[in-house]
């Protein structure tokens, strides 16, 4: 049944694209398919239990639990979202009372899912696409595909799609509770989409470079550079991140995108496009003008 | 009417940094023809095949395939589909099935789906690979790896098959079965251009020949023509009786160039200048006086030996 469901998604993505073909063909197949299955469902599992022990569920006596705030609304309170360890005053529902801050509950998972898959897809995605183009450039199995009728757009597309297929499945599987998260986080749904499509952008300059990288120079120098890159990126990301907390009024950013995080993503959406399309074109130029040797 | 030609290229030239592997060549190969490139390590075989495959852009010079000009700055998509190439090293995709991987290449090519599976199932029996279609190709023998790459090179019906020395490392058998499928595709119409160093292949399956040397192509003629030209005729001829009084009676014939001993006991080989009937009017003087004729058998110098006189210069 699985098989039969994976043949024929095989052969609808090859139906589009040729390249997509042979590279799903040698990836993707049932045991693959639950394998990454359970691995995803279980660091989701691991991740969700992490987050659900810093709630304050257990005896606290000193300092204030996490995400217990405290509230003058009035009563009354859901009893789920009572701090019932808070050295606040818990129970004293008179006149004030410590909440569970849901929200910040969720935004902070939210944060620490979307990071932990956008290392995830960068690390992993990167380290085999540029294993992959350089086995095909060394075997020579490239040329071939070279001299065929399909243009550079069209073999690239096959390749960023499907050498990382068990890699976009993993994070695809993990994509409802990451947009779950989001939505009942300050950020809400609409940003979380944007949020992601932005990682989408990032994470494909990053897989083009590292295609780029790994023709010019040997795959442990191209993961040396893409190291650098990312770190970069992180640091990039930390104050993009601070456009996410002034959204949640905690001034980092404030003052640079004034307060909008919707400006943030587009300008960094914009800008990793243009780096996207840079590494596009120079590796589409690549591809049709392969350096030669003197032969025979 | 001038005939249709499958190849031809203009001054074409391929430099690498002040070095020409490929130095204006001019090459025409007619449609249909089997054509044989041969020449010493280092003439430029392989860079000019590689040029004509579009694998490698030309310093200079044009190329057209069927007539139409190969162009440096667009795509070709449409030439390509017409051009098959088969290089020495064939690389394969270890990890797919041998039908797996004929599909994916049919796909590479656009081979509209519906007549697909027909054409992969024509080109596995041709090349005698049905029964290891579910076989993965990294299971193949060389030879049959080999017959595989032949199979995809020809999975898309491309009018012209570059073949660059694809029977070294074969042993007989393969060779033999290779021979037959090339003559199977010349048969189909195909324009084949094979380069090897194995010339008794070259010998029997090709039409026409071009030889090259540092970079030039310094003969491109009918292989026929090339047998007139540069070949002597032979004559192998052995007695029951005594061999010195054969040589000695050969020595005395005006068209006997030169009269070698055999590797064969009571033989020997005479290089002939006359015609056929000449020869005939030879071995009836023979045997007219008394010389016990075992043998008497016409024929040419082989392709190497042609090719060696030549004595032609290996790059350095």
């Amino acid at each position: 049944m699985l098989n039969k469901l994976i043949d024929r998604l095989i052969i609808a993505g090859g139906d589009w694209n040729a390249q997509l073909f042979r590279e799903l063909k040698s990836r993707l197949n049932a045991k693959n398919f639950v394998v990454i299955t359970i691995c995803s469902l279980l660091a989701q599992g691991w991740f969700l239990r992490s987050a659900l022990l810093n709630l304050p569920i257990s005896n606290v006596v000193d300092g204030h639990p996490n995400y217990c705030e405290f509230n003058l609304s009035p009563l009354p309170f859901n009893s789920d979202n009572i701090c019932k360890f808070s050295s606040f005053g818990a129970g004293d529902t008179n006149r004030h009372i410590d909440v569970i801050n849901w929200s910040k509950w969720w935004s902070e998972l939210f944060t620490g899912l979307s990071g932990l898959l956008a290392v995830f897809l960068v690390v992993a995605g990167v380290y085999l696409l540029a294993k992959d183009w350089r086995v095909e450039e060394k075997r020579g199995t490239l040329n071939f595909v070279r001299l065929s009728p399909q243009s550079a757009w069209d073999i690239f597309v096959g390749k960023l799609l499907g050498v990382p297929i068990l890699i976009y499945l993993a994070g695809l599987l993990a994509l409802p509770f990451q947009l779950i998260a989001g939505f009942y986080s300050n950020f809400g749904l609409f940003h979380t989409i944007i949020w992601d499509f932005w990682w989408l952008v990032i994470i494909m300059s990053f897989y083009l470079g590292s295609i780029l990288l790994a023709k010019v120079m040997p795959l442990i120098l191209a993961l040396l550079a893409w190291g650098l890159q990312y770190l970069i990126t992180m640091i990039m990301m930390y104050f993009v991140n601070g456009a996410i907390d002034s959204y949640f009024n905690i001034v980092l950013w404030n003052g640079i995108v004034s307060r909008d995080v919707s400006w943030a993503i587009f300008i960094g959406i914009s800008i990793c496009s243009l780096v996207a399309y840079s590494l596009w074109g120079l590796l589409a130029y690549f591809y049709n003008n392969p350096i030669s040797v003197l032969e025979d | 009417m001038a005939t249709e030609l499958a190849i031809r290229t203009e001054s074409l030239t391929k430099r690498f940094d002040r070095r020409a592997a490929v130095n204006n060549v001019d090459l025409s190969i007619e449609a249909g023809e089997v054509y044989g490139l041969i020449g010493p390590n280092g003439a430029g075989k392989t860079t000019l095949i590689k040029m004509l495959a579009t694998a490698e852009a030309p310093s200079k010079g044009e190329i057209y395939i069927g007539g139409e000009q190969l162009q440096r700055t667009q795509s070709n998509s449409r030439l390509k589909r017409l051009i098959g190439y088969l290089p020495d090293d064939f690389p394969l995709y270890d990890d797919l099935t041998v039908w797996d991987y004929l599909e994916y290449f049919a796909r590479l090519y656009k081979i509209d789906r519906s007549k697909r599976s027909q054409r992969i199932y024509e080109v596995l029996d041709l090349v005698d690979l049905g029964t290891k279609r579910n076989a993965k190709i990294a299971t193949l023998s060389r030879g049959m790896k080999q017959r595989l790459s032949l199979a995809r090179t020809i999975v898309h019906e491309p009018l012209l098959l570059l073949l660059d020395e694809p029977v070294s490392g074969l042993d007989p058998i393969a060779r033999v079965q290779f021979r037959q499928i090339i003559k199977v595709l010349q048969e189909a119409g195909m324009t084949v251009l094979i380069s090897s160093h194995v010339l008794s292949d070259l010998a029997e399956l090709c039409s026409s020949v071009g030889v090259m040397e540092l970079g030039h192509l310094v003969e491109s003629c009918k292989l026929t023509d090339l047998y007139k030209k540069k070949g002597r005729q032979q004559i192998l001829i052995s007695t029951l009786g005594d061999l010195d009084v054969l040589i000695s009676e050969l020595k005395q014939h005006s068209l006997v160039e030169g009269i070698e001993k055999s590797n064969q006991p009571q033989e020997v080989k005479v290089f002939f200048e006359g015609t056929e009937e000449e020869a005939a009017d030879l071995m009836r003087h023979l045997v007219m006086i008394n010389i016990p004729l075992r043998s008497f058998y016409c024929t040419q110098e082989d392709l190497e030996t042609i090719f060696l006189k030549l004595e032609h210069q290996q790059a350095s």
